[in-house]
Parts: structure tokens; sequence; C-alpha cells
């Protein structure tokens, strides 16, 4: 194993980025009032005192850490063991008129599964309040904003798992809510639906609507919104700004996996650069485990560098576990 | 009400479709496959008993238990298995209309399943030779009633069981083949305790031969039994208890929790 020096450890946080969160401002869509939700003995999610303002909002934290233990205390599907969660300027729990308000596309794969697509849509369109009429105006309005009206007259039970996510977002907008809650939209969906959703998402901020959008994969949030809240171990634990939590993930170090023909030259190669701090052969010769603290830099040299020097690159992966680092950065 | 209707026919058509509703058609064949088969065979005086006999053990103690059991058990905890009851509860309707609308389509599914049983063993029985007998001991609109109001009974009640437990099957059945089989064929007061004993004096009041054949089980022993009209209050009763129960638990679950995360 060969190794360059290893950069100076990051102690400080960017300015912009806030362990502790903004004081929180009662007016916001979203509020949560030292919420604390405990299931037994676990806890779900800890004193939570945080206003999420207009907009789209990223909710990003690993799996496990609470993201949808918040999500069913703001879409009233859960009570608060202490604290008090409001939304739209009203308490949600046992509050059906607020439903009107809001839109939940839940993380649960759950259907009627004989109903067709557009049968379902309509059916929680007609459950919303809406006419017969304005049902079926809408539920067809939906799902072709979401791509799926060629597939309407087919059984969700036949969906793939990407039409079945679509079918979910078309039923949290089909009554036109000011708050949009999204519990992992993008679970499922293949790399064209996760731009179609991604700029779906983008849009309903675009137009003036609120959206909290919960994902474990820091560039899916990134894509959608620069705010983000992120969560660990039920507790917020900053505030701020994607660009900020990518600038931390960039100062420790990226863990890339490359399969190549060469392993030993390209291992030789990659050393000559400053941000690549450690080049492993694994065992079997024929892949090289990488750190490097610029990873923007790093995969856009990698196919110059196959070019160059005719390396065969066979293929390029990252375990991506840096956002776990940065939340045990955080939380120390 | 638009809601109601809403889950009502959504909830009708699910009955309908359903698998289960192939065991509760079972149970509405056997009384008639039975007559299908020792009709023929029996003296044409006895057409009387095999009614009244069919009634009281296949209708009162099989198939209003098991009806109950497959269509108003399920009719909270299906949704909250297959995590459907989340669309229900997250749009802007009061919870207490999911509930009402449920068990309407219940009690409109039970209620053609039990005519539909009753009227296909009258039309079986009434093939024999002195048939009409039947109608003068009490034919379909004399017993029809009890069961109907049994039905009722067992629904709102298992509607109840359904939404309180997390396993409801295991209760409803304990206490339908259990609880039920027991106590209301034990001579004495702990009969009171049981809905079938409710059914079976409804149908001995309103049928000669129901009288006869309670009094040779000693459900009829002639001290302290509630009379048609009491009974008939006791079994409603149960029915609105068991959907009071159903909306209050309802009310204040919180079903997110229900399913493994």
């Amino acid at each position: 194993m060969t190794t360059n020096p290893q950069p100076e450890p990051v102690t400080m946080k960017p300015a912009t980025m806030k362990k502790t969160p903004a004081p929180v401002d009662p007016s916001a869509p979203v509020v949560l009032n030292h919420v604390s939700r405990w299931y037994g003995e676990v806890i779900g999610v800890n004193d939570i005192d945080v206003s999420i303002p207009g907009g789209v909002t990223g909710l990003l934290g690993p799996n496990g850490a609470g993201k949808t233990t918040l999500i069913r205390l703001m879409t009233g599907q859960i009570r608060p063991s202490k604290g008090e969660v409001r939304v739209l300027g009203e308490s949600v729990w046992n509050n059906p008129g607020i439903y009107r308000r809001i839109g939940l596309c839940p993380d649960l794969d759950s259907f009627w599964e004989t109903m067709t697509g557009y049968e379902f849509v309509r059916y929680t369109a007609r459950l919303a309040g809406y006419s017969a009429g304005d049902a079926s105006t809408r539920a067809l309005a939906q799902l072709d904003r979401v791509k799926l009206t060629h597939a309407k007259d087919r059984k969700v039970g036949g969906y793939s798992k990407g039409m079945r996510q679509r079918v979910k977002l078309a039923q949290a907008m089909v009554h036109d809510p000011e708050l949009v809650v999204l519990d992992e939209p993008l679970t499922g969906l293949d790399p064209v639906g996760r731009r179609e959703v991604i700029e779906l998402v983008r849009e309903l901020g675009e137009q003036g609507r609120h959206v909290v959008v919960s994902s474990h994969i820091l560039h899916e949030v990134e894509a959608m919104t620069p705010r983000i809240l992120l969560i660990h171990r039920g507790r917020i634990v900053a505030a701020g700004e994607v660009h900020d939590i990518r600038a931390m993930i960039d100062e420790h170090p990226h863990r890339i996996e490359i399969e190549c023909d060469d392993v030993r030259a390209l291992a030789r190669r990659l050393l000559e650069f400053d941000d690549v701090i450690r080049v492993a052969i694994e065992d079997d010769a024929k892949r090289l485990r990488v750190e490097t603290v610029r990873p923007d830099d790093f995969y856009s040299r990698v196919p110059e560098l196959a070019i160059e020097t005719g390396i065969g690159i066979e293929r390029m992966t990252s375990s991506d576990d840096n956002l776990e680092a940065v939340f045990h950065y955080l939380v120390k | 009400m638009t809601a109601v209707w809403l889950v009502f026919r959504h909830t009708l058509w699910q009955l309908v479709w359903g698998k289960k509703i192939l065991v509760v058609a079972a149970a509405a064949a056997l009384p008639i496959g039975i007559a299908a088969l020792v009709g023929p065979v029996l003296p044409d005086d006895d057409i009387q008993k095999i009614w009244i006999s069919l009634v009281m053990g296949v209708f009162v103690q099989l198939m209003l238990p098991l009806t109950a059991i497959a269509f108003a058990l399920g009719l909270i905890s299906d949704e909250v298995e297959r995590g459907t009851l989340l669309y229900l509860i997250t749009r802007p309707n009061a919870k207490w209309t999911v509930v009402v609308a449920k068990c309407l389509a219940y009690l409109a599914v039970a209620t053609a399943m039990i005519l539909l049983a009753l009227i296909g063993l009258y039309a079986v029985l009434r093939l024999k030779p002195g048939a009409a007998a039947i109608d003068e001991v009490g034919g379909i609109a004399a017993v029809a009633p009890a069961l109907l109001l049994g039905a009722i009974a067992y629904g709102g009640l298992f509607l109840g069981v359904g939404t309180v437990f997390r396993k409801p099957m295991i209760v409803g059945v304990i206490f339908a083949f259990g609880w039920e089989g027991l106590l209301g064929n034990i001579p004495g007061q702990t009969r009171l305790l049981s809905i079938v004993y409710y059914i079976r004096i409804m149908i001995g009041r309103a049928t000669n031969e129901g009288t006869r054949f309670m009094q040779g089980m000693h459900v009829d022993d002639g001290v302290g039994v509630p009379s048609a009209t009491a009974s008939a209050i006791v079994l409603i009763g149960i029915f609105l208890a068991g959907v009071a129960i159903a909306i209050w638990s309802f009310g204040r679950k919180q079903y997110a929790l229900s399913r493994v995360q």
C-alpha cells in the first residue's frame, strides 16, 4: 500500500453550516417544538426543535436516522410522545381537515393491487373531496405529470417498482396540496425516472409549494434543493446548504474502487495527484481502492487517464459511506 | 357523506371479489348440500325438523360467526396489513367515516350471503312433498330476522375486535368457536353471555319447531328466558357497542406503528 501525506484534519465547519439549527420560526409551514417520539425504550426522534421554511427542504440522514418518524409526525400519522407539531399553522394530530393541504408520498410500497393506476389516483382524489368529474380530470393530469398516462389502465399490481413510486407521487399531488411530503421518493427509480422526479420536485418548489423530501443519498437531495436538514440518531444535527455538506465530504477521504486491466500502472499514475491520499491494490490484483479528498476532480480525471495510458477501466464504484463519516464528524 | 359512500363501495368490492367470500360460500353451501343429501331419504313429516336443525345448527353455530370472522374481523386490520390504510386516513375525512363505511359494507355482504343461503336451503327442502309444512312452523320470514340480527351482532363485535387487537384472528376464532360454542350450550345463566343464545331464543319464539328444538337442547327451560324483543335489543346493543369501540379505538390508534419498519 502506498500513501500520500494525510491532509490536515478538519476542525472548522463551514460558516454557513449551522450545527445548532436557527431559532424556531413559528410562522414557518412546518414547526416542530421540542418534539420527541419514542417506541417503548427506543427513541425515534429526540427533542427536535426546528422550523422548516417554505420551498424545498431535503431531510437527509442514513437509514434508521429518524427521517420516517419525523415525516410521520409532521403528517399526523403518529403522535409525539413530547412536544408539538404544527403544520401550516395547525396542530396536525387528529386533525383530518389538514389533509386537504398536505400531500404525502409514503415510503411503503403498498397499494390496492387490483386497481388500475387511474382508479387509484382518482379514488384518492375523490377521498380528498373532489367530485367524480374533477377527480377524473385531476387524476389524468397527475398521471400525465408523472409520465404514467400510457399505463393508466394497467393494474397497479403489474407496475414496476418505478411506476409504483410514480403513481404514489401522483396521488400525493392530486389534490393540489400546499405542503408535499415525500419519503424517499427516488427509491426504485431508474436513472431516467430519478431525473424526472427530481425535476418534478424542483418544479413544485418553483410553483411556490412547500416540499419536504427525505433521502439517505446526498447527491439526490442536492439535485432537488440546496437546503437540507441533517438528521442522525433521532436528532437534527445540522441545517444549512448542501454545498457546505459537500465541502465537508470533500475534506474527508472519499473511497473509490476501480477495476481495470493494469492496476499497478494506474496506481502509479494516480499517486501523482495531490488529492489522492491512499491507493491500495486488492488481493485479487484486479482492483484498486483509492482514497481522495477531491472526488469531483478525481472522477473527471480518470477517463482522461484511461485514454492517455491506454488502461482499460472496467468499473468504478464508490462505497459512498462518506455521508456516515460526515454525520460522525457533526455529532462529535 | 361522500367519503362514507366511497369507502363503502370500495370495501364492498373488496369483500365480493376477495378470497374470503369462498369460505363463506362454502359455509353457505353446507346446509344446502346436507338438505339435498338427506332430504330425499327423510320421512315427509321430518321436513320441519331438518329445516330448523340446519338453521339452528349450521347457520347459527357456523355460518354467522364464520361470516363475521371472514368479513368483519379484517375490515380494518386487512388495510393495516396491506399498508393501504394510510391512503384512507391521510385524507380530509373524519376517521369514523372509514369505520362506518366498512361496517355498512359488511352488513350488505353478510345480509346478502345469509339470505341467499337461506333461500337456497328453503328451495331445496321445498322440492320434497309436504314441504309446505315449513311455512306452517315458520319459514324464511320467521328465521331471517334472528339470523340477520345475529350477523349484525357478530359483525359489530368482530369489527371492534379487529380494530382493538393486533392479531384479531386468534381472538375471533377463540370467541366464535370456543366461547360461543361452550357458553351458548351450557344450561344456566352463563348462556346470557353468548350471542348464539339470543339468536336461538328469537328463532325459538318465532317457530314452533324452534321452541321444541330449544327445549330439546335445554335452551328454553322456561326460567328467566328473555323475550324475542329483549333478545333483539341485546343483539343490536352488542352491535352498537362493537362499532362504538371500533370508532373509539380507530380514532386513537397510530397505525403507522402497526407495520414492521
